[in-house]
């Protein structure tokens, strides 16, 4: 379980999260959604402890994420993150298996056979171990970067807009690969993500960050049914820019 | 002035903390010896280059403005003397931050906006362990093999001119160069070599990390590395410098 306490963060005198709190589920898919430049991708790289806040506390399975612990706690949590973060030198297999080399010592040999599980599981071709991540497309690179999330087995996934760039049937190909994980493996995935279909699609909650606080949190029908001002004006404007 | 001293003190702050810190990842001796790879054997062309013109200039300069004052021989002890005390390990470090010292910054600084270092965190990968320590370590092995290196280049080059050029007689240059040899100022070049390649690799490592976003980021912390490297080298050789003189 997730919990954040009361965190604040100023960036440039602004609080980006504004003594905000919440608690996440063991098991549940929840998505932050909010405007662009809202706080959403701060709040996600607050969980992994990419970003200090300056007031409040963040608790993974009860333990503070910032202190000692930082990086046990991280071998707990995959992070997909906007440009997938992949290391531009190394190939996609010596990508996925990263931390499997240098954190936890595997043999190269079971290094390669677990790349390869992780590849199926995201259903991509183990060919592609060989290929540098400029050479995939976008698609295929967001599947490289769960891969790489998933072959730790980790609790929880954050996915930092996972389907930002990617055309419409691309989106829904991820949408289900983050679903199908979360009920095949039993991961909590947290998503940040201003794509409303993504969030109603596959959400067992929705969260809205506005103002640096939650001003809604709820399941996907109560959101769908909501007469929060902050979520009227979010769907309106989508369905303006989508006209879904 | 404070942004100079912060920077020194961030400097300071990533060699220190990233040879003394407990490491949290394995395989890096394999790093290491891939970092030795890149930062020095990849640039023994630009090392060799520059140290032959060196030896060129150098002996060209003694033995033309004092030629007809000194003996000949005195030519090539003047030339041995500046390049083991001197030049060796100062135009191997200049050439090693233009080549090496810029990569380590401008590919820091490039994995930083691309998120790349944020992603090894998030998978409880130091960024110190596995993208500054063996930078540090290798300079530490091939700046002063570098050094070496271009102390003997330089003094190939200035017996191109000697020998080949002014028809100098090779066993005559061979005596100027071993006159005066003392151990002592060969282990201050290397000594120099260390320092200044772990002074380079901090940073070119500390203006990567801490590289603003976007490409004018990366353009800002490879001059500020370069800028920074010749200035507190010129500053450290000086240390050095006085050090040895105490014994020489």
């Amino acid at each position: 379980m997730v919990v954040i306490k009361n965190i604040t963060k100023i960036y440039n005198d602004r609080k980006v999260l504004d003594n905000l709190s919440l608690e996440i589920k063991d098991g549940e898919i929840i998505t932050i959604i909010g405007k662009s430049g809202i706080g959403k991708s701060v709040l996600l790289k607050s969980i992994v402890g990419l970003v200090r806040p300056e007031k409040g506390k963040i608790l993974i399975d009860d333990i503070p994420i910032m202190g000692k612990h930082v990086y046990s706690l991280r071998r707990k949590i995959g992070f997909i993150f906007q440009k997938s973060g992949f290391i531009e030198s190394l190939n996609v297999g010596e990508n996925v298996g990263l931390a499997l080399k240098y954190i936890h010592n595997v043999p190269s040999g079971e290094i390669r056979e677990r790349v390869i599980d992780a590849l199926k599981k995201v259903e991509l071709d183990p060919k592609v171990t060989e290929l540098f991540p400029s050479n995939l497309s976008g698609g295929m690179l967001k599947r490289a970067a769960i891969a790489r999330a998933i072959i730790l087995n980790p609790r929880y996934i954050l996915y930092d807009e996972p389907t930002t760039g990617l055309d419409p049937i691309v989106s829904r190909t991820i949408e289900e690969l983050i679903f199908n994980l979360n009920k095949k493996m039993n991961i909590t995935s947290v998503m940040v993500t201003h794509d409303l279909n993504s969030a109603v699609g596959i959400s067992d909650r929705i969260a809205m960050l506005s103002g640096g606080k939650i001003t809604f949190l709820g399941s996907t029908s109560d959101f769908i049914n909501s007469s929060n001002s902050d979520i009227m004006e979010f769907r309106n404007s989508y369905y303006l820019k989508t006209g879904e | 002035m404070n942004f100079v001293v912060n920077n020194i003190g961030g400097i300071f702050y990533v060699m220190f903390y990233s040879i003394f810190k407990k490491h949290n990842i394995g395989y890096k001796i394999e790093l290491t010896f891939r970092e030795i790879v890149r930062t020095g054997i990849e640039s023994i062309g630009v090392v060799a280059i520059a140290s032959i013109l060196g030896g060129l200039i150098a002996v060209f300069l003694i033995e033309q403005r004092l030629g007809s004052y000194i003996p000949q021989f005195y030519i090539t002890e003047a030339i041995s003397k500046s390049v083991i005390i001197e030049l060796g390990a100062l135009g191997a470090s200049i050439a090693l931050v233009g080549r090496a010292g810029t990569r380590i910054t401008a590919e820091i600084a490039t994995m930083k906006v691309n998120e790349e270092i944020d992603a090894l965190e998030t998978m409880a990968i130091d960024p110190y362990d596995y993208l500054v320590y063996p930078k540090m370590i290798a300079s530490l092995i091939s700046y002063p093999i570098m050094v070496i290196f271009s102390e003997l280049l330089f003094i190939v080059g200035a017996m191109i001119f000697m020998v080949y050029i002014k028809g100098f007689g090779f066993r005559t240059f061979l005596f100027g160069i071993r006159e005066h040899f003392r151990m002592l100022e060969f282990i201050e070049s290397l000594v120099k070599g260390g320092v200044f390649g772990l002074i380079s690799t901090s940073i070119s490592c500390y203006f990567g990390i801490t590289a603003s976003k976007g490409a004018k980021g990366v353009g800002e912390a490879t001059t500020n590395a370069v800028v920074y490297s010749v200035v507190l080298i010129l500053l450290f050789d000086y240390f050095i410098i006085r050090v040895f003189s105490l014994w020489l």
